[in-house]
């Protein structure tokens, strides 16, 4: 297949007599189809047919493209916000533990409730992401 | 079968290449702490964590008397929990855990100077308070009740 500048891609490295070698070298991948697939170069959807490709959705024009350019910041966007809860919490557990000491026990109660609506709306924002992998 | 096996390394190479880690999972690693965090705050609340006085005991007779400017040292509610006693140039009568509130040094009684000190990083504590006056205490020293009556000094609660 020509890609831009007229370079040729080369044909995916899968041996046809053991198409699942990768599979079976490392199980705890994940995307371990990918490799057999041959689909792990920088533009694996480029390929086109979208075999074993969870992403590609349809096959036709334009298919092997990114219609959710987005979702990669979306979920960047994600890391972010849990992060900051997880400072906000870093920070609310100091407090807390100083209150602790200083016999400030109401105020702990406080931050214990704040502790816990930060890990709800880190639970609510990492269930939000599409389940599109 | 060399052969083979070379297919098989650089396979195994390529699948190394990438990071194991994604940003998925980087997201549930997170909320993972945030729980953790959670959990932690949870110990806080309930009182895993000790301080000074945590429990009670009965009245303690520390000294049989303190003259002004005097302090005896003693152990109070617990065995773990030490504490002090100082008889103020005025006549007034602090009890503290001797326990500095920074990284738990023991705390002494500086006649010269009127101050409860910590030599480990200079933390200074007020003895007519028990608050920081210098050094890199957080927190004042907590309190220990002490009474006075004819058969001496007693320490009889935690404040």
């Amino acid at each position: 297949m020509a890609v831009g500048g007229g370079s040729v891609r080369p044909e995916p490295e899968v041996d046809p007599d053991r198409p699942y070698r990768a599979r079976q070298l490392a199980p705890y991948r994940r995307d371990a189809g990918l490799f057999d697939s041959g689909l792990t170069g920088r533009y694996p959807g480029l390929r086109g047919s979208g075999a074993r490709d969870a992403r590609i959705r349809s096959s036709g024009p334009g298919s092997g493209s990114d219609h959710d350019p987005e979702r990669a910041a979306m979920l960047s966007g994600r890391i972010a916000v849990v992060a900051t809860i997880v400072v906000g919490q870093l920070w609310g557990l100091t407090v807390a533990l100083n209150a602790w000491l200083e016999r400030r026990t109401g105020q702990v109660w406080l931050l214990l409730a704040f502790e816990a609506l930060s890990f709800a709306l880190a639970v609510a924002v990492w269930l939000a992401a599409p389940r599109d992998r | 079968m060399a052969r083979e096996q070379a297919a098989t390394r650089a396979l195994l190479d390529r699948i190394r290449a990438d990071a194991p880690v994604t940003r998925r999972d980087y997201l549930r690693i997170l909320v993972t702490v945030s729980g953790g965090l959670l959990l932690g705050a949870a110990a806080v609340g309930v009182g895993v964590f000790r301080r000074h006085g945590t429990g009670t005991a009965p009245p303690k007779r520390v000294a049989d008397r303190l003259g002004p400017g005097e302090a005896v040292a003693f152990r109070y509610p617990g065995v773990d929990d030490r504490a002090l006693a100082v008889r103020l140039p005025d006549g007034r009568l602090a009890g503290y855990s001797a326990v500095c509130t920074h990284l738990a040094c023991a705390v002494l009684w500086r006649e010269q100077d009127g101050t409860l000190q910590c030599p480990c990083h200079d933390g200074v504590f007020d003895p007519a308070s028990g608050e920081v006056v210098a050094g890199p205490p957080p927190r004042p020293l907590p309190k220990v009740l002490l009474r006075e009556d004819s058969r001496g000094i007693w320490a009889v609660g935690t404040g």
